[in-house]
């Protein structure tokens, strides 16, 4: 379809815009920055990551996706405009890499892999990151489509990572996204290639057996990668901004995601009541530490002073220090 | 359009296809028609072969209690029941500010004559006052579908979108139950009794009308003797407590310890919103340097107790809190 107003017209008229805008594909011209900081919320601990805001959507469908409300029905919008986005990249590299080694990555508004057979554009960006060692480059994805990257050379500051859950919920919740073992599989794939790697257990439910089923899956990661080969990996307790958890009754009325003891967080988002999210997040830290990741960096995805606290036994000493650690994988100070 | 006299006594009105107002017309109105006569006349259109009311439902109403035997009122040639039906609206629109049921009434009546939901979220919702947002339109529609028995009574309890917007989720009995709970409180009060049963009936997978007759809750609503703001009190703290069961319990516990310290009555004491963080904070007052340090002696004993240490870390992770939902 060649007119973006009929494709705009078809979502509007949709029962299910956010479901039909997912069925389409936007070219366009990203007008304004590419590179941005990550959206995160105010008064939780920070960690210097910058976005690539180079795709806005994602042909998955996960019920719990901030990006429903956040992007209203948009069709999965690419911007194509790519003699903007090296430039603009090169000149952030030169600004702040001398004094930093901040972490950046396409998969905060979409999914960094999931349209790579169409737009072949990780083999752009992995030949871009290798001329910028200063600036360590993450492609964020629950796909397995790899083949882009298996023929490449892998850069060391070139960090795949994917996202993980419970097996039951990656079933019920992760609509379009392969089973937890398959994204392992191709992680382990591309380790043998070289690729470093990262993981985010990001969002993790309370449901009736999850301590056994995340057990169950760091288990499973240590047992497909060695530890060594893993930069990082962030956890993050499910959590919605305002309206979200309307849109997911209304999109998946049988998800019992919404369900829960949610309190407003000190950002406002809905999140689950502070000792039962701590107990969640250092159960799962304890596993990744008992089961092979002792030496892993682990980190927290927006998260409060307190929940570090609570979770992890520390707050960093700092968005940079954490950054520091992070990029580096050098012990956090 | 024409003149013509007629009979308000013998006038069928029940057709009310254009009717979006239920009230009464005020003693005021009734005092100006006996004084001054019918300044403005309604306005009627012909269908079937009789003479429908399009608008002036409460003059009409008027002349009919003064028992006028006659009336002028306009005739209007139109066979479009939404060219008629915007013409009542906008005339009504410039004379007055519809309630939010009345409103509801109108983006009903507007689709059923015809009006696209495209054209009444970009035209009319602005005319009546809401944003360009098709959810909206979409609580207005769900509030004219309900009950007329129902509606008559939201109409004048409810006069809130967003307790409207929580309203229209409930059953039909479910409303009827909630109306006179709903009836003397605030719109901020109803807006929370009704999202706290929301919750908590989707936290607890149980229906709100299995939540609205179970324990303390129907204890407080069928109870003859309380006051009605006591019963809302009672009502909002009852279905806090479902909606946040651990928070409940942890509050219950921080005020327990806090008293067994010997925390100073005088000196109130608040966490962070749901213990988010550790901080918390006192509100005193007084009067004097005396009662001050008075007042600052007694903090200091109770917090050298164990009591006030164990006050401090209710908001960390325990393992008696039950994380599965």
């Amino acid at each position: 379809m060649k007119d973006p107003r009929r494709a705009a017209e078809i979502i509007a008229d949709s029962p299910d815009p956010v479901g039909e805008g997912k069925k389409h594909i936007l070219l366009a011209r990203q007008k304004g920055r590419f590179v941005k900081p990550c959206p995160c919320s105010p008064g939780v601990v920070g960690c210097g990551y910058m976005i690539i805001d180079q795709v806005r959507g994602c042909p998955l469908d996960c019920s719990y996706c901030l990006l429903q409300d956040y992007l209203h029905g948009a069709p999965v919008t690419v911007f194509v405009n790519l003699d903007g986005l090296w430039p603009e990249l090169e000149s952030y590299a030169r600004r702040l890499a001398a004094k930093r080694k901040p972490r950046i990555g396409t998969g905060e508004f979409g999914d960094s892999l999931a349209l790579d057979p169409l737009t072949g554009l990780s083999a752009d960006f992995v030949s871009f990151f290798r001329r910028q060692p200063r600036l360590v480059f993450e492609l964020k994805t629950k796909t397995v489509e790899i083949d882009g990257l298996l023929g490449l050379d892998p850069p060391e500051n070139v960090v795949v990572s994917w996202s993980l859950n419970a097996p039951s919920v990656a079933d019920a919740e992760e609509h379009g996204a392969p089973p937890v073992g398959e994204r392992l599989r191709a992680a382990a794939r591309l380790q043998r290639r070289g690729y470093g790697l990262g993981f985010h257990f990001d969002p993790l439910v309370d449901f009736r057996g999850w301590e056994e089923e995340y057990e169950d899956v760091v288990d499973r990661l240590f047992r497909s990668v060695p530890a060594g080969s893993v930069r990082w990996i962030s956890l993050g307790a499910l959590r919605f901004p305002p309206g979200v958890r309307r849109t997911i009754e209304m999109r998946f009325p049988y998800s019992p995601l919404p369900a829960g003891e949610f309190v407003a967080g000190l950002d406002g988002k809905d999140r689950y009541f502070r000792p039962n999210r701590v107990r969640l997040l250092r159960t799962v830290a304890g596993q990744i530490r008992r089961r092979g990741g002792e030496g892993v960096p682990l980190y927290l995805c927006m998260e409060t002073p307190a929940a570090w606290k609570g979770s992890l036994k520390k707050i960093p000493g700092g968005k940079a220090s954490l950054e520091r650690s992070l990029s580096s994988r050098e012990p956090e100070s | 359009m024409d003149l013509k006299a007629l009979n308000p006594l013998t006038l069928d009105l029940s057709d009310e296809r254009f009717r979006v107002s239920t009230l009464a017309p005020s003693g005021r109105l009734i005092a100006s028609l006996r004084d001054i006569g019918l300044v403005q006349p309604p306005v009627f259109v012909e269908r079937e072969g009789k003479p429908v009311l399009l608008t002036g439902w409460k003059r009409v109403s008027a002349c009919r209690r003064l028992e006028w035997a006659t009336m002028p009122a306009w005739l209007l040639a139109e066979r479009d029941d939404l060219k008629c039906f915007r013409l009542a609206l906008f005339e009504n629109l410039a004379a007055r500010e519809l309630t939010l049921m009345e409103k509801a009434e109108a983006a009903s009546r507007l689709l059923r004559f015809g009006e696209t939901r495209e054209r009444l979220v970009s035209e009319y919702l602005p005319r009546l006052g809401f944003a360009r947002h098709g959810g909206t339109l979409e609580i207005l529609l769900q509030a004219a579908a309900m009950e007329p028995r129902i509606k008559a009574a939201a109409a004048e309890d409810i006069e809130d979108l967003a307790v409207l917007r929580e309203f229209v989720f409930y059953t039909a009995r479910e409303q009827d139950v909630l109306l006179p709970s709903l009836r003397p409180a605030g719109r901020n009060t109803q807006r929370q009794i009704l999202e706290d049963l929301r919750e908590a009936s989707r936290r607890e997978k149980a229906s709100p009308s299995e939540i609205l007759g179970s324990g303390e809750i129907r204890d407080v609503l069928d109870s003859p003797r309380l006051p009605a703001a006591q019963k809302i009190d009672l009502l909002r703290a009852a279905l806090r407590k479902r909606r946040y069961p651990s928070y409940s319990r942890r509050r219950e516990k921080f005020e327990n310890l806090l008293k067994r310290a010997g925390w100073p009555r005088r000196v109130g004491v608040e966490s962070s919103p749901f213990f988010e963080d550790d901080v918390l904070s006192v509100r005193f007052r007084f009067r004097s340097a005396r009662e001050l340090l008075g007042l600052l002696g007694e903090m200091g004993r109770a917090a050298e107790r164990k009591e006030f240490s164990e006050a401090l870390s209710v908001g960390e992770a325990g393992e008696e809190d039950d994380v599965s939902s």
